[in-house]
């Protein structure tokens, strides 16, 4: 017994003093060293540049491995699913996403199997719901045992070739007979999902402009100059595309921009320019804008708001004139801040396939026929001439405000309501307008007119101080005839005058939306105005007729 | 007031589908601006052409809705004071033929009566893609007894030809009708004149 605890004892102070020397020892590197435990790894991958090469050649290998692992947790299935070919197109597909061509090219060469080229379209998963839609026998059909047959895939490709046809060809719908507000029905996050491809190409392109190729006519020290100004460009074409458009980037593009910046850009020593980016998208993630509307330090001035503004029995002739213009004003302002530079891009709001990439744009020219339409109906639908002629007056009155604020566009709608043919007919309402209403919106009409390319319009808004709502069509009509006036290509090269005529209206506008209108919303004002009632173009020319038939007319021309 | 002046000034709009050619068609005319390699400025003249037709000077003020096909309530406007209408499909796209028949309406609808029109089919480059015959074109501009022609705004070809045939008709018809010949300016004219009349009508 008494052996035994001595041993005991012994054991014990020879443990206590070897684990007191590992302590010691370990402090001793804590203190030679101090790296905390998590830097480790980034700090090896540093200081050996060939380990982290390695890694990040593996990278795909491991990624598909723990995806299988996850999904296919028993190998003979995994193996029974994902056939070897298949296997190896995933491998190309992500060695081209990365930017890894030469790899790509050995493992082509080697396997003898092609990269699928609709990568960089859609996805093959994409490719097969989008079947499933269309065809759910089909999918059903697919999704058998003998999956991935020669069949099934050949049908795989047509399928994707006559996907591209039918977005090639125009659709059937004239733009009159689309429903009434498709852009209720249109999200960014849809417009993103559908420019995904395009904007994961451009992410690519961009990583591959960095590898520059060394041409063997150059020597190494050129080669080495060049390169860096290259990749510096690189860089800072990252910079302002995280900064000024971040809302092209989805966690994918995210996920492929931050391993650039962590492994590449690290990789070659560009450590404070990566770290730059890294913090540039985690502000962008947590929402810190810096760069937001510009606002007005003064005071707003007072809204005129009616004794009865709380009353169901507000009427239109309550409310100051004025102050529906602001009112107006605000509402528009809110819309035409949103627009986004891309929604102004290869006519997308004519065309019925890109519709949904201008949804603002969009939801603008919606709001100017509304405002339009109710102009008019408010104007034809009292039966008595006297009421006519006051709701005419006072839209005129509305409109000299919507000058005075430099908010062209909804002064535009308020014209084309005035002056559409079924309010335009209507002689007798116009007749009894005092004089000066007829002479003021004759001044509005001259300046908004179509003459000399809207001349007159023209320098009234190069001559306003903004804050200022320009009118939109122009815009747009000089944006079509710049994208059609003009070749895209010239001799195989980009034709950059054509971008920068177009960069220039867009630019344009973007300094509008910078500068707010420092007014002072007023909800149950904007809610009346929003519930104006509103006819449609045809039932408007028959009140017209009705309230003012077609003999009457003739008799007083 | 009937005669012809040389200050004689035409209001032109061209309308039709959002992508039939209408701009192409203008720039083409304009100034061939269809081959210029580099990118142009759009002046404020841009959209003014004269047009020389038996000694005497034609000005074309041109309005297009290129771009603007959307504000479907601000174009109604545009065809009340117009002289000429120019309707433009593209032979290729049958769609586009489809609306030729609500433009027509429109045009019935909005414009005045003395208004002269002209249908024009746009792309005969794309011959082998030719979805509409010239006959149907030719067919559809007579029921309506409007001329027609077929042009290319990419080769230029006819393209000149189509506004002198516009103007061609719109002097045929003032001839018919010599009350109301147009001079610079017409459109104040209109509206002293209706100044006039309202002034009889009321005292305020």
């Amino acid at each position: 017994m008494e052996d035994s605890q001595i041993n005991f004892t012994e054991e014990s102070k020879i443990e206590s003093i070897e684990t007191e020397s590992a302590k010691i020892f370990e402090k001793q590197i804590e203190e030679e060293i101090s790296i905390p435990k998590h830097q480790w790894l980034a700090l090896a991958m540093k200081k050996h540049p060939d380990a982290l090469e390695l890694r990040e050649r593996t990278h795909p290998l491991t990624k598909v491995q723990s995806f299988s692992k996850l999904f296919l947790s028993d190998k003979t299935e995994a193996k029974y699913h994902l056939s070897n070919e298949l296997m190896v197109e995933l491998l190309l597909q992500h060695l081209q996403f990365l930017g890894l061509k030469k790899s790509m090219q050995t493992l082509q060469e080697e396997s003898n199997i092609k990269c699928p080229k609709s990568h960089l379209k859609k996805s093959r998963l994409q490719a097969l719901l989008q079947i499933g839609l269309n065809t759910p026998n089909q999918l059903w059909e697919m999704g058998l045992p003998d999956m991935l047959n020669e069949q099934s895939i050949e049908f795989l490709e047509n399928f994707e070739e006559q996907q591209e046809e039918e977005e090639n060809s125009q659709n059937n719908i004239p733009f009159w007979e689309e429903p009434i507000r498709p852009g209720e029905n249109i999200s960014f996050t849809e417009s993103n999902n559908e420019r995904e491809p395009q904007i994961i190409k451009a992410a690519t392109k961009l990583i591959e402009r960095y590898h520059v190729p060394k041409l063997k006519s150059t020597t190494e020290e050129e080669y080495t100059t060049k390169k860096k100004a290259i990749q510096l460009r690189v860089i800072n074409v990252l910079k302002l595309w995280i900064e000024s458009h971040f809302s092209d980037f989805n966690p994918r593009l995210i996920h492929d921009i931050s391993l650039f910046v962590d492994n590449t850009l690290v990789k070659d020593k560009y450590i404070s320019l990566a770290k730059h980016l890294r913090n540039a998208i985690a502000n962008k993630i947590d929402g810190k804008n810096t760069d937001g509307l510009a606002t007005n330090l003064e005071m707003p001035p007072e809204p005129k708001v009616p004794k009865n503004i709380f009353s169901p029995k507000m009427t239109f002739f309550d409310i100051d004139e004025e102050e529906i213009a602001r009112q107006m004003t605000l509402a528009e302002f809110s819309i035409f801040s949103t627009i986004q530079s891309k929604e102004l891009l290869n006519q997308a709001w004519n065309k019925p396939k890109l519709k949904h990439r201008a949804p603002n744009v969009l939801r603008m020219i919606y709001r100017f026929n509304d405002i339009a339409l109710q102009v008019a109906t408010a104007i034809i639908l009292p039966t008595k001439v006297r009421d006519r002629s006051r709701t005419l007056a006072k839209f005129i009155r509305v409109a000299e405000h919507l000058k005075a604020l430099n908010n062209y566009n909804t002064l535009m709608a308020l014209i084309a309501g005035i002056n559409s043919t079924p309010v335009h007919r209507l002689k007798q309402t116009w007749t009894e307008i005092p004089y000066r209403s007829y002479e003021i919106f004759n001044g509005l009409l001259d300046l908004m007119s179509s003459n000399s390319s809207y001349k007159n319009y023209r320098t009234s808004l190069r001559n306003s101080v903004p804050p200022c709502i320009p009118y939109l069509g122009i815009y747009l009509t000089d944006l079509t005839f710049t994208e059609d006036g003009s070749p895209d290509f010239i001799d195989n090269l980009i034709n950059f005058s054509k971008r920068r005529l177009i960069c220039d209206y867009i630019l344009e506008i973007q300094q509008l939306q910078q500068l707010g209108y420092n007014l002072q919303p007023v909800l149950q004002i904007q809610n009346f105005l929003e519930k104006f009632p509103k006819l449609s173009e045809e039932e408007l020319y028959k009140k017209s007729l009705e309230v003012e038939p077609r003999e009457q007319t003739i008799s007083t021309n | 007031m009937s005669n012809v002046s040389d200050s004689l000034l035409l209001k032109l709009i061209i309308i039709g589908r959002s992508m039939a050619g209408k701009s192409c068609i203008l720039l083409r005319f304009c100034d061939n601006k269809f081959e210029s390699n580099l990118g142009f400025t759009i002046g404020v003249d841009f959209r003014f052409v004269s047009l020389n037709k038996n000694d005497e000077t034609i000005g074309l003020q041109i309005w297009d809705t290129a771009g603007q096909e959307r504000f479907r309530t601000i174009t109604s406007s545009y065809y009340r004071d117009a002289d000429g209408v120019m309707i433009v499909y593209d032979i290729t796209d049958e769609n586009s033929f489809d609306q030729v028949d609500h433009w027509f309406d429109e045009i019935s609808k909005q414009a005045p009566p003395s208004v002269v029109k002209i249908l024009v089919g746009n792309k005969t480059d794309l011959e082998n893609k030719r979805k509409i015959s010239t006959e149907r074109g030719l067919n559809a501009a007579n029921s309506r007894s409007c001329p027609f022609i077929e042009v290319s705004a990419k080769s230029g070809e006819n393209v000149k030809k189509a506004f002198e045939m516009l103007v061609d008709a719109w002097t045929e018809k003032s001839k018919q009708h010599i009350t109301k010949p147009r001079k610079k300016k017409a459109r104040q004219k209109i509206t002293n004149e209706s100044f006039e009349k309202k002034d009889k009508g009321n005292c305020c």
